[in-house]
């Protein structure tokens, strides 16, 4: 029977003269990592301060140092807590802040079949609520321990982890009370109800539950998983003056318009679907290029699950993982999922973005010619009984585990939509757009439209369940509202305007701040290189291929004011691009040069571009003048104060330039952009899935979105960029980025005007919350309150 | 509410079966009447309605729905005889209407526009109905006290208030309820129809039986609930009521100042009726007929939805959605809306003329 281990904490009156702050420089470690625990930034009268640690798992320590080190054995959830004492005995202690630890054990492989039965079995526990004041009832749940075996199972000896071939479960709660020994309950062959409930009371303690799992094949092969529960002093409640502790409220604008991942394609419907369903992979915390696995249990690389010409991804996927309806994700639901979505390949969706890496020509299949079923079938296959999917790529495609982070490729269960279909075919369908049957850590609970949408965590997701109980989110559309709603404490988050953030500043008190992160939207102006002049446009006195020449598109580059864009009319919340990829992606290099504001450089560059209108072969624009037309979308006033900057710049290099700057209906200029009519092309962009590729071939590619448009081409370029789009060698690929973003950057193809950066506030009673570009707004499985 | 016509055949039955007496009889017979009247007004309406649907665009999208296939789309071009004359056009979409199948709302996740209504609509009258409660009996009150005590202080006063609330637009007023009564004091909610986290813990085994909160919270014995949905009702209704009391104060007062310089009201008083039955017997009560008629309108316009109001407290009315449908050019709802207004109205208008027979008895009821 392991040891009962309890830390008593005396907690008392704290003083308020002193002030103790603790923290770590890691929250997420594995068993026998050192971590460095600090009380610095703690106020204290004095020299002599004691800082006392209580780490969670029964150990503590007292000492005169600020700093010290601690290594967890067992993996768990630890809370550590320091208390301080100083010269004048003036105590506090962090109950306001208890650090989070998350312990894990190192990665083990799956075993093979001599190792089999001797490899250690598998502990984890769920509990419903770790801190809380005394006399609360915490329930645990072990369904998730099992152990290994090698098993006859479907015809062939498998590696198998199961709980069956658990012997019994050792509950310890830490409190002084027995242990509890449990032998497994199976139904139906799944861990179900495997569950204690036991009451803490205390003034200020810690406690650390531990579980203890022992294989059948031998009493000495055994896992531990622990838990740090707080029970928090009498006098202190952590919750006091908290709005609805176990909600989250989000009070925002715009309503999804469906939640249906094969087929909703926007930000509203995304905040949803990637808290309810959940992707193969997903972005590992606030990395956009690394991936860390979700619903499959180790992320492929060449060699381990991707063959060696890059165009088969197999993945494990991950046992034991259960649909909100209780039923247990197979792999047959995964290919089904991918599959659903080409068989629907819906023209205003997100089907695309798997749709080009697997399906040949793919481009020329829409509404009216399905894709052909076999093709599909062919496209995503799955064995169930060795629990891997394979996806089979017409090329080489390293973006591809990114693309399968994206909503689309989230995992909905076979037999819900097919019981829910119209038709065989998996056509779209309202009831798929307004429910939904997916294993993420929430579940939809109601969606009232235009009025909110309540989630529920879900109790038996296949991690520890949410800590936040209930995500509520609003729509409230009018700006002041939401602000009263946020500072009141109605609401946690509020969408801010970016121009109107002023306005929840000065409130550092209840109120948190995260702003000025790079954003992955770009803002750019590129120059119709031969414009067809349509004779209802304007164009002015240039001749269609003025862009043409190199010299005039790097006077317009150092034309463009990019400090004064971005601090006056983007009031600073912008940072100036590089090139195509933006600041926060893989593939940005801070090394590529770019262009900045210099009239003596417009000057020298307009002196060294030929005139083509004239006979005389050495006149140049700056000595006989042009004249321009530039164009803006009516209302979009950033966009036409950046012109009018540019205007003054262009006039001051020469009385005889005048440029004019006009005005154009949305539809009429994106029209006008598509068809190469306008001498510049003023617009932005924004990823799906966030790899460079995602840029580098609509913009710079001869035959891409924009490329076409604008009539660029440069044949190392176009190679470059095809050859970057399938090389599997990340540091490889990022050198072709780099040389790519340099020849634009030497060629002046284009003006990349501004990278918007974030803006988000919340109150500070939440935490966890941390920025990623590629989310669609929470994901509130990472967050608690208070 | 189902079907007008069931209830007026019921009611005619009625009539006969009871031999109703004189003056109730003369008063059925002329709401029959009126109610006969609203049939060409009715097909008026749904004229402008029609001729709305076939401004721009295909005529059959508003009845198909992105979901259809395209044999349920074949058939529902076919039951519009879209390739016939434009009589017989108007003849099928009529009987459409009259079926109930009124399109799809592109605005509301393409619902059949009858649910959004269903969906909308109670909060709207839920709202005005409140909005109406504390406007007229105020107004009224506040307008006889202006007339009989003019320029005293609260002729003065309401004059006042009148010429503010009046001049302040109503998005103001809206910001300005919620920063007092919300921010500053903490008293009301802000916005919605209810506590949404209170209604987590309480809506267990909840039943929606007719859409109106207040109702239904009442009906599932759910006082909590019910408190908590008035409570969200004040300031909406407040910010409806406050440009609306002013309007209907100030119009009290000149009728009845008219109606205080009538021969009859001289006559009274100069008999040595006592004040309070020359003011409330003679003079209110002639005062009331334009009232009635305004008080009318206005409820009609009310149970429109107000647009601004509904926003700012996130009122799931019919407004937002109106404003909503009007902004993605989403004619099945736009024709929808037009027409539920229409109905409103109309019926509004036979309350009014109801009220008129009930006040004025030289409203001839034969």
């Amino acid at each position: 029977v392991a040891a009962v281990s309890v830390a008593f904490l005396y907690m008392g009156n704290d003083d308020s003269s002193a002030t103790a702050k603790a923290s770590v420089d890691k929250t997420i470690a594995k068993t026998g990592e050192t971590i460095l625990f600090t009380g610095a930034g703690s106020e204290a009268t004095g020299t002599n301060i004691e800082y006392q640690w209580f780490f969670g798992d029964g150990s503590n320590l007292t000492t005169n140092q600020v700093s010290v080190s601690h290594v967890y054995t067992i993996p768990g959830k630890y809370v550590a807590i320091l208390k301080i004492t100083d010269s004048d005995d003036n105590t506090d202690t962090t109950w306001e802040e208890p650090l989070a630890i998350e312990v894990t054990k190192p990665t083990e492989g799956v075993p093979t079949a001599s190792t089999c039965n001797g490899t250690l079995p598998y502990a984890i526990v769920a509990a419903n609520e770790t801190t809380m004041v005394s006399s609360t009832s915490v329930s645990f749940n072990g369904d998730g321990c099992a152990a290994w075996s090698w098993e006859l199972s479907g015809g062939r000896y498998r590696e198998l982890l199961n709980m069956k071939y658990v012997n019994n479960l050792t509950w310890d709660f830490g409190d002084g009370s027995a242990a509890v020994v449990t032998t497994p309950i199976l139904v139906d062959g799944l861990a179900t109800g495997n569950v204690q409930n036991h009451t803490y009371t205390g003034d200020g303690v810690l406690y650390t539950m531990k579980i203890a799992v022992r294989s059948t094949h031998s009493e000495a092969s055994v896992a531990y998983f622990a838990w740090t529960i707080v029970v928090f002093p009498k006098d202190f409640n952590p919750k006091a003056g908290i709005t609805n502790p176990d909600t989250i409220t989000s009070v925002t604008i715009g309503d999804p318009r469906s939640i249906d991942p094969a087929f909703d394609y926007e930000n509203a419907g995304g905040e949803i679907l990637q808290n309810v369903y959940e992707t193969l992979v997903f972005y590992d915390g606030n990395s956009t290029d690394k991936f860390v696995p979700q619903l499959c249990t180790e992320i492929p690389t060449v060699g381990n699950g991707i063959s060696d010409d890059g165009k088969n991804y197999t993945f494990k996927i991950r046992q034991n993982v259960k649909f909100h309806d209780g039923n247990i994700m197979t792999p047959e639901d995964v290919a089904f999922s991918m599959q659903r979505v080409l068989v629907m390949n819906h023209y205003a969706g997100p089907a695309w973005i798997i749709g080009q890496v697997l399906i040949a020509d793919y481009w020329s299949y829409d509404g009216d010619t399905p894709i052909p079923m076999d093709m599909i079938n062919n496209s995503v296959t799955y064995n169930n009984t060795a629990w891997t999917v394979t996806f089979h790529l017409i090329q080489p495609y390293p973006a591809f585990i990114a693309c399968l982070a994206y909503t689309v490729a989230s995992v909905v269960e076979k037999s819900f939509v097919q019981a829910n279909s119209v038709d065989a075919n998996w056509q779209r369908n309202t009831f798929m757009d307004r429910n939904e049957m997916g294993t993420g850590p929430y579940t939809l609970i109601d969606w009232v439209p235009k009025q909110y949408i309540r989630m529920d965590a879900f109790s038996q997701y296949w991690k520890t369940p949410a800590s936040i109980k209930h995500v509520l989110i609003k729509q409230i559309p009018t700006l002041a509202t939401r602000e009263m709603l946020l500072l009141k404490g109605q609401a946690d988050f509020a969408y801010i305007d970016p121009q109107y953030r002023t306005d929840v500043r000065g409130y550092d008190d209840i109120l948190d701040i995260v702003e000025g992160k790079p954003s992955f939207t770009i803002e750019f102006i590129g120059f119709t290189q031969a414009i067809s002049v349509n004779p209802d446009i304007d164009i002015g006195d240039i001749p269609d291929d003025f862009f043409a020449d190199p010299h005039v598109r790097m006077a317009f580059c150092y034309a463009f004011n990019y400090e004064k864009n971005i601090n006056d009319i983007w009031q600073g919340t912008a940072i100036q691009p590089n090139s195509v990829i933006p600041k926060g992606m893989f593939g940005y290099n801070a090394t590529v040069p770019m262009y900045d504001y210099n009239e003596t450089a417009v000057k020298e560059q307009l002196g060294l571009a030929l005139d083509t209108r004239t006979a005389d072969p050495t006149d140049t624009y700056l000595d006989n003048g042009f004249e321009i037309f530039l164009y803006y979308n009516s209302g979009n006033i950033a966009r036409r104060d950046a012109c009018l900057m540019m205007k003054g710049a262009l006039q001051n290099a020469s009385s005889a330039i005048k440029v004019n700057v006009v005005e154009m209906e949305w539809t009429a200029f994106l029209d006008a952009n598509d068809a190469g009519e306008l001498p510049m092309m003023y617009l932005g962009w924004a990823p799906d899935y966030a790899d460079p590729d995602d840029y580098a071939q609509p913009f710079l590619l001869s035959t891409g979105l924009y490329g076409r448009s604008l009539g660029l081409y440069n044949a190392t370029i176009d190679e470059l960029i095809m050859e970057a789009s399938m090389e599997l060698n990340t540091t490889l690929r990022a050198e072709l980025y780099y040389q790519i973003n340099v020849l634009t950057y030497e060629n002046a193809w284009f003006i990349w005007t501004n990278q918007a950066t974030n803006f988000h506030v919340e109150r500070n009673w939440i935490n966890g919350w941390f920025y990623n570009p590629m989310f669609s707004g929470g994901m509130y499985y990472n967050y608690q309150k208070g | 509410m189902n079907n007008p016509y069931v209830f007026i055949t019921k009611f005619f039955i009625a009539l006969i079966r009871f031999e109703i007496s004189g003056t109730v009889m003369r008063m059925a017979i002329y709401i029959a009447r009126r109610l006969l009247l609203l049939i060409p007004v009715l097909l008026g309406v749904s004229l402008i309605v029609f001729t709305l649907t076939r401004v721009g665009g295909d005529p059959a999208a508003i009845y198909i729905n992105p979901h259809m296939d395209q044999e349920t789309r074949d058939a529902v071009r076919e039951s519009l005889h879209l390739n016939d004359d434009i009589l017989t056009q108007y003849f099928y979409w009529l009987l459409e209407t009259l079926k109930g199948n009124w399109g799809y709302a592109a605005s509301n996740a393409d619902l059949p526009v009858t649910d959004t209504i269903a969906q909308f609509w109670p909060a709207t009258f839920e709202l005005a109905f409140i909005s109406f409660l504390f406007i007229m009996p105020i107004g009224m009150y506040l307008g006889v006290h202006s007339a009989v005590k003019r320029d005293h202080l609260v002729d003065h006063s309401t004059r006042v208030m009148a010429l503010t609330f009046v001049s302040i637009p109503i998005f103001v007023i809206a910001l300005l309820l919620q920063y007092v009564f919300f921010y500053l004091l903490g008293w009301l909610p802000a916005t919605g129809r209810y506590d949404e986290v209170l209604f987590f813990q309480y809506s267990d085994g909840f039943v929606n039986y007719t859409g109106f909160f207040l109702i239904d919270t009442l009906l599932n014995g759910n006082l909590t609930m019910f408190y908590d949905g008035l409570q969200h009702l004040i300031l909406p209704a407040l910010a409806l009521s406050l440009t609306t009391v002013a309007l209907v104060a100030r119009l009290m007062r000149s009728v009845m100042l008219d109606v205080l310089n009538q021969d009859y009201v001289k006559t009274a008083r100069a008999k040595g009726a006592p004040e309070k039955t020359v003011i409330k017997k003679h003079a209110r009560r002639n005062a009331l007929i334009p009232i009635a008629t305004v008080g009318g309108l206005l409820f009609g316009g009310l149970l429109g939805g107000a647009v601004i109001t509904e926003t700012i407290f996130a009122w799931p009315g019919l407004g937002s959605w109106s404003a909503r449908a009007m902004i993605m050019l989403d004619t099945a709802s736009i024709m929808g809306f037009v027409l539920i207004t229409a109905i409103v109205f109309v019926l509004s208008n036979l309350i009014v003329d109801i009220l008129y027979a009930y006040l004025d008895p030289r409203v001839k009821l034969g």
